[in-house]
């Protein structure tokens, strides 16, 4: 795809909101009014309008890209005073396989198709183009959004840096790296379901929601990837759709013999195809993506508690380590200094992660009951309009 | 052979011989002209059609019948196979149009009241030997059967060996036979084996469904319908063993056809068309041909990719309720429940949309596609008429060469006798050239007809079937508002 401007419609504005209780307080309003795709890359225009003292300008805007939001992110989580928080899950690489691979194979097939077919499928595919560029916009935003709308977050000075700085991240980026070197995103990455459920929990609460983010983690992640499958399903059947109205086209003009009903039902299954390609995307962006945030989110809580447990292991070797020092006699007031450190280290982790992880519940639920009614609203609405234009057809047929 | 003994025919059927007998009384029409023409050559006759059809390939099926071993049965009317014979009686044609026109009559009359169903398929025997038994009924007001409500149970090689009697009669003067279904070796081993499973069901209901089009089409046809052959296999409760159907499937037939058809090209006959309507007729059919199996191929794709959205539906239905099961949160634990169930009937719906494709949508066009190569074998079984003139033609004149330069020759003594077997053979010839060129008028007149009654056909039958798929939709999209609509009270619940 090569560059164009893409203003985001009203429509996309009503499609967002996988979260919900975002961009509520102006102090910090911040939101991607646009972006512009140049080859591989995505350029986001990131504009925030802010009251708060902290920032040089009220409004201003900034390009990022994708990379730069991975910086963000990952600083964060390098943070050892955020270790009790959910850090909200790092938005996905655009992702623009699927549409190149789909744009590819329809070059391979165009000798077999009409002009009209081709131009058709063409058009279905710049729409899938646009579907996965507006999901990786939303997507993009809302992770931001949850950074503004959080007490601790918003008050990050590499967000702000984030948000401000006019000139090009990259370099920043690097030096970061060099520092950090991904070592706890690395540490996290590995064996931590293990550590998670081989700690015992004295704690009732944290035990519950250690059981239940395991469990629902893993039936969420199948529930997304049956939902893509789903989703997936749905769009070739109204590709098909496609296929079928460019042959009735055909026949239709070739025939001599009075099939003009022929020509109808051409142009019912292209508007048939129009409503079915919205079903299609309606369910992916209401139900899919909406599986897919969750499962992501729900990482990033099993990632707190993994910090907690190993703030407990570490406060278990303290423990051990204090002893061990007070057998010897040896160094044992810098052991003792150790083992409160570790405590308070864990207490501190305890208290913020049971707020989090309640808060985190309340915003699930919620978001959950958003995206459900809506996408009920807009089944209701397509098959509405279907059912129109099935009986319109109906009726058009029998009086003939 | 004894074949003008046939009312006293062979002890294994003896129905079909006193069917016969009454046929001919309760109408004036074919039957009985056949009587009279038949004529002995008619032994030589099915010779040569056994001949040619054991030329092609054919799929082997068990004979398993204690029938009788006649290849074809001893019932069938041969005088209308009339450029096979040569014929004693001119005019065969025409007292068949005759009886056409009458039939048309009464068929305006009746508005062709004459409903077919085959039902009820019942595995009979075991093993390998097994077989499929179907119920035909036939429900009409049609005097040339003798109740208006009547079923038999027939097999697939019946179907075959109807088909296949009826294609060797009519399709060489020019009328378009509707092809029988296909034989499939795969399924029907499946079924016979006993595998009680959803693609052998599927197939045996495919099959009844195809059955019962083929009849019906068989029967709309004016002509087809009178034919006693016909209406045995739809009335009388025993039928002789189709016993060469292995040859002479639907398939076997076809490729008959398109071997004539090849052959045909091979001649390099260039045929002076002479009628624009048949060229320009010809053209369009080939286009109608390519379109139609495009048009087969997008909704067979369809009818896969809706089976992949059922069973992804479900599966996802699955995975939302072990979600709902997992959520602790009771009301948001409850809707997603709710949401699984609703998945759930949306699959089905999804599988019963499937099966509207398939047996209106595809099948409609699969059988277009088939009845094309019939029509496409009907015009080149005229260029085979044609060209049969032609040659005789050519005979003519090459006799008649010979015996102008018999006259020039001086041998007085053998000169007499072979004069007078030169104008012998002048004779016979002109008499062929005569045949064959009312034979061709005729099949051009036959075909015309023939097409313009399948045009209007096609007209009628594509309509009924595309409104009835339509409606099929508008069944599924309100469904699935009124799934939605329960739903969406669930979700608001959340709280």
């Amino acid at each position: 795809m090569s560059s164009s401007f893409l203003p985001l419609s009203e429509e996309m504005f009503q499609a967002r909101s996988v979260s919900v209780d975002l961009n509520n307080d102006a102090s910090l309003l911040i939101d991607i009014p646009d972006a512009l795709c140049e080859r591989d890359k995505v350029k986001f225009t990131v504009h925030t309008k802010t009251t708060l003292g902290t920032f040089q300008k009220p409004e201003f805007s900034v390009s990022r890209q994708h990379e730069d939001f991975i910086w963000l992110h990952d600083t964060l989580v390098e943070t050892e005073e955020y270790a009790g928080l959910i850090i909200p899950p790092a938005p996905p690489k655009p992702d623009f396989e699927s549409p190149r691979e789909k744009m590819h194979k329809l070059g391979e097939g165009e000798a077999s198709m009409t002009k009209e077919e081709y131009a058709k499928m063409k058009q279905e595919l710049e729409a899938e183009y646009l579907a996965v560029f507006k999901k990786t916009v939303q997507v993009h935003e809302i992770f931001l959004q949850r950074l503004s709308s959080h007490p601790v977050f918003s008050k990050d000075r590499n967000f702000q840096i984030f948000l401000e700085y006019d000139q090009d991240l990259s370099v920043r980026r690097k030096n970061a790296k060099e520092m950090f070197g991904g070592f706890f995103k690395n540490m996290v990455k590995t064996a931590d379901e293990v550590l998670i459920s081989g700690t015992k929990e004295v704690d009732e609460f944290f035990d519950q929601e250690k059981t239940f983010l395991l469990d629902y983690f893993s039936k969420i992640k199948d529930a997304t990837s049956k939902a893509e499958k789903m989703t997936r399903s749905h769009k070739n059947v109204a590709d098909d759709y496609i296929h079928v109205s460019a042959t009735l086209n055909s026949l239709s003009a070739e025939d001599s013999t009075p099939l003009k009903h022929l020509e109808k039902l051409a142009d019912l299954f292209e508007k048939l195809r129009k409503v079915e390609g919205r079903v299609a995307s309606d369910q992916e962006l209401k139900l899919t993506e909406l599986l897919r945030y969750y499962m992501r989110d729900i990482q990033a809580a099993k990632d707190l508690l993994y910090r907690r447990a190993r703030a407990l292991a570490d406060y278990e070797n303290a423990n051990k380590a204090l002893d061990k020092a007070r057998l010897k006699s040896k160094d044992v007031a810098q052991a003792q200094q150790h083992q409160q450190q570790c405590l308070q280290k864990f207490d501190t982790l305890s208290e913020s992660g049971k707020k989090e992880l309640t808060s985190f519940k309340g915003r699930r639920v919620l978001a959950f009951r958003k995206n459900l009614i809506e996408m009920a609203e807009l089944e209701i609405k397509h098959a509405k309009s279907n059912m129109a234009l099935l009986q319109g057809c109906v009726e058009l047929l029998k009086s003939n | 052979m004894a074949h003008k003994a046939k009312n006293h025919s062979s002890p294994s059927s003896p129905e079909p011989a006193s069917l016969q007998v009454e046929d001919v009384s309760a109408n004036s029409n074919g039957p009985k002209t056949a009587e009279i023409l038949i004529d002995d050559d008619q032994d030589d006759l099915f010779a040569e059609a056994t001949e040619e059809v054991s030329l092609d390939s054919p799929e082997r099926e068990p004979i398993l019948s204690d029938g009788p071993s006649p290849a074809i049965t001893p019932v069938t009317p041969t005088a209308l196979i009339s450029n096979r014979i040569e014929p004693k009686v001119i005019g065969v044609p025409s007292m068949f149009e005759r009886s056409l026109d009458e039939v048309e009559e009464e068929a305006g009359g009746d508005l062709f009241d004459i409903n077919i169903s085959v039902s009820d398929p019942e595995k009979v025997g075991d093993g390998m030997n097994a077989y499929m038994a179907y119920k035909v009924t036939t429900k009409t007001s049609l005097t040339i059967f003798n109740q208006s409500e009547f079923s038999v149970k027939r097999r697939f090689s019946d179907f075959l060996g109807l088909h296949s009697k009826l294609a060797s009669k009519y399709m060489h003067i020019g009328y378009i036979v509707p092809p029988a279904p296909e034989k499939s070796i795969v399924g029907m081993t499946k079924v016979k084996v006993g595998k009680e499973d959803l693609s052998s069901t599927e197939f045996v209901e495919k099959r009844r469904s195809a059955l019962e089009r083929y009849l019906m089409r068989t029967v709309k046809h004016p002509t087809l319908i009178q034919d006693p052959d016909v209406i045995q296999f739809l009335e009388s409760s025993e039928l002789p063993r189709a016993v060469s159907t292995q040859a002479l499937s639907g398939a076997g037939i076809l490729r008959m056809v398109n071997k004539a058809a090849d052959a045909v090209n091979k001649m390099t006959i260039k045929m002076n068309e002479s009628d624009a309507w048949f060229e320009e007729k010809q053209q369009q059919f080939e286009n109608l041909d390519q379109q139609l199996r495009k048009l087969h191929a997008s909704v067979e794709a369809l009818v896969c990719h809706r089976k992949e959205l059922s069973v992804n539906t479900a599966s996802f239905a699955r995975s939302a309720a072990m979600l709902g099961n997992s959520e602790d949160h009771t009301a948001l634990s409850r809707a997603l429940s709710q949401l699984a169930e609703v998945e759930e009937k949306i699959d089905q719906l999804h599988q019963e949309q499937a099966y509207a494709d398939f047996y209106l949508f595809s099948e409609l066009l699969g059988d277009y596609v088939r009845l094309i190569t019939a029509v496409k074998g009907v015009f080149d079984q005229r260029m085979k008429t044609w060209s049969k003139w032609q040659d005789a033609q050519v005979m003519l004149q090459k006799k008649r060469e010979a015996e102008a330069k018999l006259h020039l020759a001086n041998k007085p003594d053998k000169l007499q006798q072979a004069k007078d077997e030169i104008k012998e053979e002048i004779e016979e010839w002109e008499g062929k050239v005569q045949q064959g060129e009312r034979d061709f008028e005729q099949i051009s007149k036959t075909i015309r007809k023939e097409v313009g009654r399948f045009e209007k056909e096609r007209v009628k039958d594509f309509k009924v079937v595309i409104i009835k798929y339509l409606e099929s939709l508008v069944h599924t999209q309100q469904q699935l508002i009124k799934y939605w609509e329960a739903f969406l009270p669930e979700a608001k619940a959340i709280a």
